[in-house]
Parts: C-alpha cells; structure tokens; sequence
C-alpha cells in the first residue's frame, strides 16, 4: 500500500490563489492607494471618444473547480498562461440575484439586481450601461451591441426605466446568432443544425424572438456580410458560441463599437447531465477569450484601448449541496453557486495581480460607466476602486 | 403582504383546514391527512404546504419516505423544530400567492412560491428553514450496513484520463484487478446483491440500476431499471415535450409543471405493460425521467440520477449500479424531431461521466444514515482498477497486488 495525494473540494478561492502565486507569478493586490496601476500614465491620457470595452461572460454558469480552482486549470490552458499574466483576477465576484442565465446577465448590464421571472419575454428594469454611456456620450446606436445565444435575451440592450423613456433608442443592438440561422432561406441553412439548436433548458425558453428576413437583412447590412458568407463560414463552426465569437470579431472590423457584450452559453449543456460535455464547452471557451483578445490586438481601432473582462455570469451549485445536484444545475442559490471570478485586463489595469477583496457582479456596470466618465446613477453596484482610482 | 399563516379576507390558512378539504386526494393520501390534520392546522402557510407536497402524493412513496414524513410530523409535535417553524414564519408571500388553491395543488404552489421566493430575496431563508427537517439520525434496517457497487462497462476509455481521482482521498484504490469469466465485477456483484436481498429483505431494499440492458436479470427480491427497458416511455416523452415546445404555447414553467404530474398512462403505459405491475415502481420511473434534466437523452445521466433518486428515496441497504456508453451529443431538437440520423455512442465522454456520476453516488450513500459503517466499491474491470471505501479499508492508499472481483467485494461487506 501507499499513499495517494488527495484531490480536496474547493475553497471557493483560496485554492486557486496561491495557485495562482505560484504558476503564474501573481501577487496579491492588497492596497490601492498610492499604487500606480500598470499604464495609469497612459489611461489619463486615452481619450474617452477612443476607449473601448468588451464584457464576455463565461456562460452559462461555470464553478471554481472546473475553471480558477487548483484542479479545474487544465481545462482553461489559454486564460491561465495567455491572459492572467496580463490581467488583475478578482478572486470572489458574489452574485446576490437570481440565479437565472437571462435575470443574471440583465443584472451585471444594468448594475442592478434585477427581479423578473427569468423566462418572461421582459426588459431590464434598470438602465442598461448601454443606455448610460450612448445618451451621456451622445454615441450612435451602432456603438453597442449585444451578442446572445437564445431567445430570452432579445431585450437585454434596452432598458424600461421612465428616466430613459421606453423606446428612445439609447439601447444596444442584439444579436441573436441562432435565429439569424432560422432566418436564413432553406438552401443556405442546410447543415447547420448543430449551430441552430438551443441546448437543454433554452429549448423551453418562450415565446421565440421574432428574427425575419428584413432584421436579419438590416444586420447583415451593419456587419457587411452576405447570406450566403455568413452561411458558409458558419458550416466550418463546431458551437453556437463559435458562432458567437466569428459575428463580434466582423462587428469589431466593420463597426468598430465601444460597447461590446458577448454572451458566451455552449457550458450551460451542463444541464443535461453530462459532466464531460460541460468540460468540453468550458476548454472551448477558454479558447474563444483568448482568440477574443487576440481579435482585439489584432484590430488598430482597438488595441491598446478595449479593456477586456470576462466573468461566469454565476456558478453551479456545490458537489456536497444536498438539494442540488452538483454541477448539473444552479438552483440551490448556495455560496458556490453564486461566488464566481473575474478576470480585468487592458489599459490602466494591473497586470498579473489577484485581489481578494469580494466585489459584486453589479460592480462591472458601474465600473465601465465611470472608465466612459459617464454616471451610472441607478446601479446598485459600486464601480471597483483597483482600475478607478 | 403579509407574514407566517395570518388571515386575509378570502385566503385559505392551514388553521382553517378540514377534513373535507381532502375529498380529492387520494384514499390513502387522505387517509393520512386526516390523521394528521390537528398538527396540520399549527403550521405555518409554508411549512404546511411543503408537508401537503408530500402527502398528496402518499401512494408514491416508498416505505422510507413514509416513514421520514411520520417522523417529521412527529418531531412538529413534540416542538423540536420550534426554531424551523420561527424561520418558515418569518417568510413572507404575496397576497396573488397566499390565495391560490394550495390545499388542492400543492405542488404547483411550491413552484409559484419558488419563483417568488427568488425574486424577493427570500431563498436563502428558506433554505435555512427547510435544512433544519432534516429527518433524525438512525441505522439501517437490522443494523446492515449499505453497501452500494458501481460497475463501468469496461469499454468506456478515455487516453490518460485518471479514474476515481475524487475518490481516492476516501478509500483505496486497487490497480492490479484480476477480473475473469468466472469472477467478473458485474456477475460477483449481483451476487452479492442478490445475496443480500435473501438474507435481508425488504421493501425496495435492494436495487439493480443499469445504463442499458443487463446482462442477467437479478430475482425478483431485487428492485431494477434499466435504460433500455424504459425506453418507449422516454421517446413517448419527448414527443410530448417536442410538441409542447414547438407549440410555441407553453412557456417553460408551464411544461415543467405538466410534466411533474405525468403518470405512467401519459407516457403509453397501459396496465397491462409489465412496467406496470408495481404502480409504485411505474410512477418512479416516470418520475425518473419528466422530472430529472437529460435523464430522456443520455444513459449516463439517466443512470446517475436514478442512482440519485433511489439513495435519497428509497434508502436502499444494496445497489448495483452499471453505467455503459451515451449517444453523442446530439441538440435536444433533434431529439423530438426523430431525426434519423443515428449518432453512435461516446466512449470517452461516457468516461467521464461515469467517473463524476461515481462520485456523486458515493457522496449521496454518504448522505443516507449509517454513512460511517457504509461501503462503497466502484469497478472499471477493461482498465483492472477498483476503488473501495468503507470500515477497515484505509484512505488515500493504492494497492497494486493482484485482487479479483470477489475479494474486493469481500473486503466491503
């Protein structure tokens, strides 16, 4: 007989940091005051009009021991060794909302815990960052956009808060890859079946966003993308989220916007059961955000003033969470499922530091507002003081 | 709104329940209602409601079950759950709520009351609440430990995966396995299982659980399932979900609701089906497959959450649980369109898979009372490896001396 090392369950983050310290040479952030972050000479001096800022959540909903956590790096090579060393990592991102993929990620665009049933065709209450940054900064609509994987985001770029008077347009554009698919002619739909489908739980989600020949002609016209491009390119794709990535990257070339949300949802296949499609979906998009940054040094109008920040809009609940049924679901609303992480990079962030202070998801919303110099005055989160100050 | 069970003009309070209130459950469901109604009336409107969830659906039930809700109701009597009900008190649900027929419709109203609880910020209150009914710590019937044996179909392979790592910390691994014709992981294992049934037996007690067809049929002391036996329910069940979904009228809460209240005649089950001839059994399995996500698509996932259902359940003293290869991954529109494109089996995926699924059994026996004298065995006889926990086996530790089948078991019971 002889002694095997032991593969322990997470704690939440403590495992994951000193990891961290010690593969990846990060040092604790612990003050700020006084500290100059990485190109804070530079930051100042980068004018609003320029700068840019691209939200990718890591969904749907992934948890610390299959991503940040000692035993779930090998599944994010790329976040790991390509972009950590360039970012600040936010050990503790708590999630105090519902626990719903369409509530939650209205939630972090708004700043605000917002309340509606997840499967309700309804608009964020609060305003959107969106909505904060286009009537503050008079920017055009094309200047956001929202890229989301199924039918209930529909109407995550617009809010329908009195102060921004329904329907006036300060919104985001959304995008939904999937129904873009739906709504192509039938000769040019065949075999991407693969891509068109909703997995588990979105299958349910009601009622089907309207996606007709003129929306999906008006989009084409913005991204500068013929039917029958768009139809070939999407053939040589293995995910929705694939798709997704491929549709940012020409908005990124053809519109250059300052606001980008991508939506990221392939993990979410966690729902059926199968623990080895999650990890698979979870490697692939880790790959995605780095292929996502390297887009972002590759295009002029953005590299070197798009901060980057990727986040699980949420976790999964806990192995050990008696009414869940571990990574399968988030129902449970327990620590695991709502403590997630956040990874912060570009200009005036640090490089290579993890800060252990918990913050809330809301305080992405108000963060980006005040990078834009724009106030975010109806978020509940509160902007995050490492890359404000 | 208002709190714990006070009344409002209109709404119904359990203090106000009578026995006619019952008329439509079912004989045996109000039969115990009945027999519980003066403890009913004391409870607050959602504790009250969460014990009618259960009661309604009497006749479902396995002993065990029956048994934890005696026990709780009794352990409300006697007011050691004085802080559960302050909590459960304490939780505040809208007028809209309070006055829908929970009486009648339990369920549904624990649905409604879901939703409401998350979008008020309440859940975490109420899983406070509800974490303190938890039933009382005791041992299994006759003393028996549990034991409970998961067998991989040894062509499930993945290049450089590593097996049981999460369990390894827990008990011994054995890499030197010596399964043979005469003494192989599945075959020693009925035996066992079967053995036991005899010596020990019991209602639901003991339990066959199987990814496909297996390969001999356990006695009839053994209670089992199989994928493959429950097949024509399962694609009757994605028809309805298919037909619900492409309606474009059923949002999901709605088919989630629909499809809790199936019973076995909605998914083709005549009571001349086999299937049938445990009513109980047939409701199970329904249950297993409307209500567990994936359980419809993939075997690995049907397996693991059967295993899950028959643990938390049933509380079974023996259970051998077989996993074997998934289809691909296929999107669940396909699923209900029937496509006839065939998508073949997953091997390594299925791996995977049965490995985490492993972990999450033995995590569920170590839920069930008695957990300190349980045993638990996992077997991958194509990659000679077995893993065991339990009394007198060390943790942390490997073995690499030759070991069959037998000896393993041997060593867990």
């Amino acid at each position: 007989m002889r002694t095997l090392p032991s593969f322990g369950t997470c704690d939440l983050s403590s495992n994951r940091r000193e990891f961290l310290r010690q593969v990846a040479g990060m040092g604790l952030l612990t003050a700020t005051k006084g500290m100059a972050p990485v190109g804070a000479q530079a930051f100042p001096m980068l004018p609003v009009s320029r700068r840019k800022a691209i939200v990718v959540t890591f969904g749907g909903g992934a948890r610390d021991q299959e991503t940040f956590a000692l035993e779930g790096q090998d599944n994010i090579p790329h976040l790991i060794s390509e972009l950590l060393p360039q970012a600040t990592f936010y050990s503790q991102v708590v999630n105090r909302g519902i626990l719903g993929h369409y509530v939650a990620t209205a939630s972090l665009i708004t700043g605000a815990y917002e309340r509606f049933n997840n499967f309700a065709d309804v608009a964020p209450e609060h305003p959107t960052i969106f909505e904060y940054v286009r009537r503050q900064l008079r920017r055009p609509p094309e200047d956001a956009w929202v890229i989301a994987p199924s039918n209930g985001f529909n109407r995550i770029g617009q809010s329908t808060h009195p102060s921004f008077q329904k329907g006036s347009g300060y919104g985001a554009g959304v995008i939904l890859p999937k129904r873009m698919l739906e709504a192509l002619p039938a000769p040019h739909a065949t075999g991407l079946d693969h891509l068109l489908q909703d997995n588990y739980e979105t299958a349910f989600e009601a009622p089907h966003a309207q996606f007709d020949a003129a929306r999906l002609n008006a989009i084409e016209a913005v991204l500068k993308l013929s039917i029958v491009d768009f139809a070939a390119h999407a053939c040589t794709l293995e995910s929705p989220d694939e798709l997704s990535v491929y549709l940012a990257r020409r908005l990124m070339r053809e519109v250059s916007p300052s606001l980008i949300w991508i939506t990221l949802h392939d993990m979410d296949v966690a729902h059926a059961g199968a623990f080895s499609l999650y990890i698979d979906a979870i490697q692939r998009t880790d790959r995605l955000c780095a292929e996502i940054w390297k887009a972002v040094e590759a295009e002029p109008e953005y590299n070197g003033k798009t901060n980057l920040f990727i986040m699980p809009d949420f976790g999964r609940d806990a192995d050990t969470d008696a009414g869940g049924n571990g990574f399968q679901h988030h129902r449970t609303g327990s620590a695991m499922a709502r403590t997630t992480w956040m990874v912060a990079m570009g200009p005036g962030i640090y490089q290579g530091k993890v800060v252990d202070r918990p913050i809330q998801s809301v305080d992405l919303a108000p963060t980006i507002a005040t990078m834009f110099s724009c106030d975010a005055q109806f978020t509940a989160g509160k902007p995050i003081q490492e890359f404000t100050t | 709104m208002i709190a714990g069970d006070v009344s409002a003009a209109g709404e119904r309070t359990p203090s106000s329940l009578r026995v006619s209130d019952f008329g439509i459950y079912a004989p045996s469901a109000r039969s115990f209602a009945v027999a519980q109604l003066s403890m009913l009336r004391t409870l607050p409107l959602v504790l009250c409601v969460l014990v009618l969830k259960q009661i309604v659906r009497f006749d479902s039930l396995f002993p065990a079950e029956r048994e934890d809700l005696s026990q709780m109701l009794l352990m409300l009597g006697t007011q050691r759950l004085t802080s559960a009900i302050s909590d459960f008190k304490r939780i505040v649900l809208s007028a809209e709520l309070r006055h829908r027929d929970w009486i009648a419709k339990p369920s549904e109203f624990v649905e409604q009351m879901t939703v409401e609880l998350w979008s008020s910020g309440q859940i975490d209150g109420f899983r406070h609440a509800a974490a303190q009914l938890a039933p009382p710590v005791e041992l299994p019937p006759h003393g028996v430990s549990r034991l409970v044996v998961v067998d991989f179909d040894s062509r499930l392979e993945k290049p450089n995966f590593v097996l049981f790592r999460r369990l390894l910390q827990h008990g011994t691994l054995f890499t030197n396995l010596t399964p043979s014709p005469d003494d192989d992981p599945f075959t020693a294992s009925l035996k066992i299982l079967e053995d036991r049934a005899k010596w020990q037996p019991g209602s639901y007690s003991h339990w066959l659980i199987c990814g496909d067809s297996p390969p001999r049929r356990p006695s009839s002391a053994v209670s089992a399932v199989d994928y493959n036996s429950v097949e024509p329910m399962r694609h009757s069940l994605l028809g309805l979900m298919g037909a619900a979904v492409t309606s474009g009228t059923s949002g999901p809460e709605a088919l989630g609701s629909a499809m809790m209240h199936l019973g076995p005649e909605a998914l083709g089950i005549t009571p001349s089906d086999p299937l049938a001839a445990d009513p109980l059994l047939a409701q199970f399995f329904v249950d297993l497959l409307a209500e567990g996500s994936g359980t419809q698509i993939y075997s690995t996932t049907f397996v693991q959450w059967a295993a899950r259902e028959v643990l938390r359940r049933a509380r079974p003293t023996t259970a051998l649980i077989r996993f074997t290869a998934r289809v691909r991954q296929r999107p669940m529109n396909q699923q209900w369109l029937k496509t006839n494109t065939e998508p073949g089996f997953d091997f390594a995926g299925s791996l995977v898979d049965a490995d985490m699924a492993a972990y999450y059994t033995w995590i569920n026996l170590m839920r069930l009372t008695g957990a300190d004298y349980a045993h638990f065995v996992a077997f991958h006889s194509g990659r000679r490896q077995a893993f065991a926990s339990g009394p007198g086996l060390p943790r942390g530790t490997s073995s690499d001396q030759a070991i069959s089948p037998s000896t393993v078991l041997s060593l867990s019971s």
